[in-house]
């Protein structure tokens, strides 16, 4: 199995006009002959989110390191680690993102000699500190035996084959401009994971492809969203990888540019035999 | 680099639709209804202005009446450059609950769009409700774009019931106070600015949003809500 990864993210044609800067992010970790890590987070941008940009990049570094150091235990079999995903998936790891994404976010704060609001009883308002990088996340891990998807707040995890669409996690939909996130009081509530043992071979060529909410908010409706993801697969299919790479950059601008305006991203793992 | 096309469906910028919701009862007629008339006419060159330099979203105008019954002075959202204002006229009752439960059936998945920005009701009223309004406004706030819509109410004159309008907005704030012509110009000016806030692409943490029945998401900027002149010609 031959997976190849790549992203972009790009800057929201309405902060080109208002001078803001790109709050999306993205990582990844290609070790194709063992595992694939890959990462997407949406600052949100709001006035209450000043340094969301940074909580964006924080996250996904965040999400790539954590998963990461588990995956390379050479201890542990790709077997054993689907079953550490199956028991823990949901719970201690996920705290183990939210947790090391709040101490590196409070380490940043500290360092960058931020404002300290006191709460009342004179201690360092840290949930207020928090707020200002408020992000979402989205990530996954992908073996060649099974897949590890994890999300807290809006954006897209879409899994595309020739049997068709489909979302890896299916997102509860928030009407209008809010969204869960990160920096939530009650974060470890609101995130939502998928694992799935999954014969790639018969699956191959695929793709999972991960998306902030820009991309979808810039489709007319769902189905013209979907309708896209299949379309970028029949050009990775086409031209293959290196060439989409390249012009992805590109095509996100456009699409921010006639669509919603935000900043997008998107995240491909190209899978082939 | 071979430079190819873009792949993809059709691309829209996400709509937001800004609705007048306008009392036109026997005590509107005069000053206040030609005010009204004359300030809603006068902010849709700065609503056109606004949306040209916020790309990112569709701004869909349109406006009800509401004395005997309520009606759509505007039939289908139109964008905003395609928006003209047609004078009203003022007689009859105040008949709110009749104007809230038209909004409510065009705030429903569909006609609304689940990819929408919060849509924005502006009222405009002047005195109290003559027919049944709680329950309709009830309704509105359990629909998941009335729970979202971003509510703005102008009181106009002494007899406006605040307290109604209020229960509307779910907002004090948001209740904007026009006790003379100069007022009224001013709170719909500003009124009219909301549409740009709103349409930001940015999005914000749910624990930001209070919760509870009747309270409106803060999406928008209090803190430059105009304050009434203190003048002596007071309706």
């Amino acid at each position: 199995m031959k997976r190849s990864v790549f992203g972009k993210s790009v800057r929201g044609s309405s902060h080109e006009i208002n001078g803001k800067p790109c709050q999306d992010a993205c990582r990844f970790i290609n070790k194709s002959n063992e595992f694939s890590i890959i990462a997407v987070a949406d600052g949100h941008g709001s006035d209450s989110c000043t340094y969301s940009d940074e909580g964006a990049k924080i996250a996904v570094r965040v999400f790539c390191n954590v998963l990461r150091k588990i995956c390379s235990n050479q201890n542990f079999t790709p077997e054993m680690l689907y079953q550490l995903f199956s028991q823990e998936g949901n719970g201690k790891i996920a705290k183990r993102i939210v947790q090391e994404w709040k101490e590196e976010v409070s380490k940043e704060h500290r360092k960058k000699e931020r404002e300290m609001t006191r709460r009342a009883d004179g201690k360092w308002d840290k949930n207020k500190a928090l707020k200002l990088y408020g992000t979402t996340l989205l990530g996954m891990v992908i073996f060649d035996e099974f897949y590890f998807a994890f999300q807290i707040g809006d954006g897209d995890i879409a899994c595309v084959s020739d049997s068709g669409f489909s979302r890896v996690i299916q997102e509860d939909k928030i009407l209008g401009t809010e969204t869960y996130s990160l920096c939530d009081s009650n974060v470890l509530k609101c995130v939502k994971t998928n694992l799935q043992r999954v014969d790639f071979s018969i699956k191959t060529p695929m793709m999972f492809m991960l998306t902030s909410d820009g991309f979808v908010n810039s489709y007319v409706n769902d189905s013209e969203y979907q309708k896209s993801c299949k379309e970028y697969l029949a050009m990775l299919k086409e031209y293959g990888p290196d060439i989409i790479s390249d012009n992805l950059n590109q095509w996100l601008w456009e699409t921010s540019r006639e669509g919603c305006g935000d900043d997008i991203t998107a995240e491909i793992c190209y899978i082939t035999d | 680099m071979p430079e190819l096309k873009r792949p993809g469906g059709e691309l829209a910028k996400r709509p937001l639709h800004f609705i007048w919701m306008v009392d036109v009862s026997g005590s509107m007629s005069g000053e206040k209804i030609q005010s009204v008339n004359y300030a809603i006419a006068q902010t849709i060159p700065d609503m056109r202005e606004a949306a040209a330099d916020n790309p990112a979203a569709q701004l869909l105008v349109r406006a009800l009446k509401f004395s005997n019954g309520a009606s759509w002075v505007t039939s289908d959202p139109v964008l905003v450059d395609d928006f003209e204002w047609n004078d009203l006229t003022a007689s009859g009752l105040t008949d709110l609950g009749k104007a809230i439960e038209l909004v409510s059936a065009q705030l429903t998945i569909p006609p609304m769009s689940d990819r929408a920005l919060p849509p924005v009701l502006v009222l405009l009223s002047d005195g109290q409700p003559t027919d049944e309004y709680k329950s309709a406004l009830n309704n509105l706030l359990k629909l998941p774009w009335g729970k979202k819509s971003v509510r703005i109410a102008i009181s106009i004159g002494q007899d406006a019931d605040d307290e109604i309008l209020t229960e509307f907005t779910g907002n004090k704030e948001l209740v904007l106070n026009a006790n003379n012509p100069q007022d009224l110009v001013k709170m719909i000016k500003w009124a009219s600015t909301v549409a740009k806030q709103v349409s930001a692409p940015m999005s914000k943490p749910i624990d930001d949003t209070p919760s509870g029945a009747g309270i409106a998401p803060l999406v928008i900027d209090m803190n430059n809500i105009p304050s009434p002149e203190d003048a002596s010609d007071v309706w």
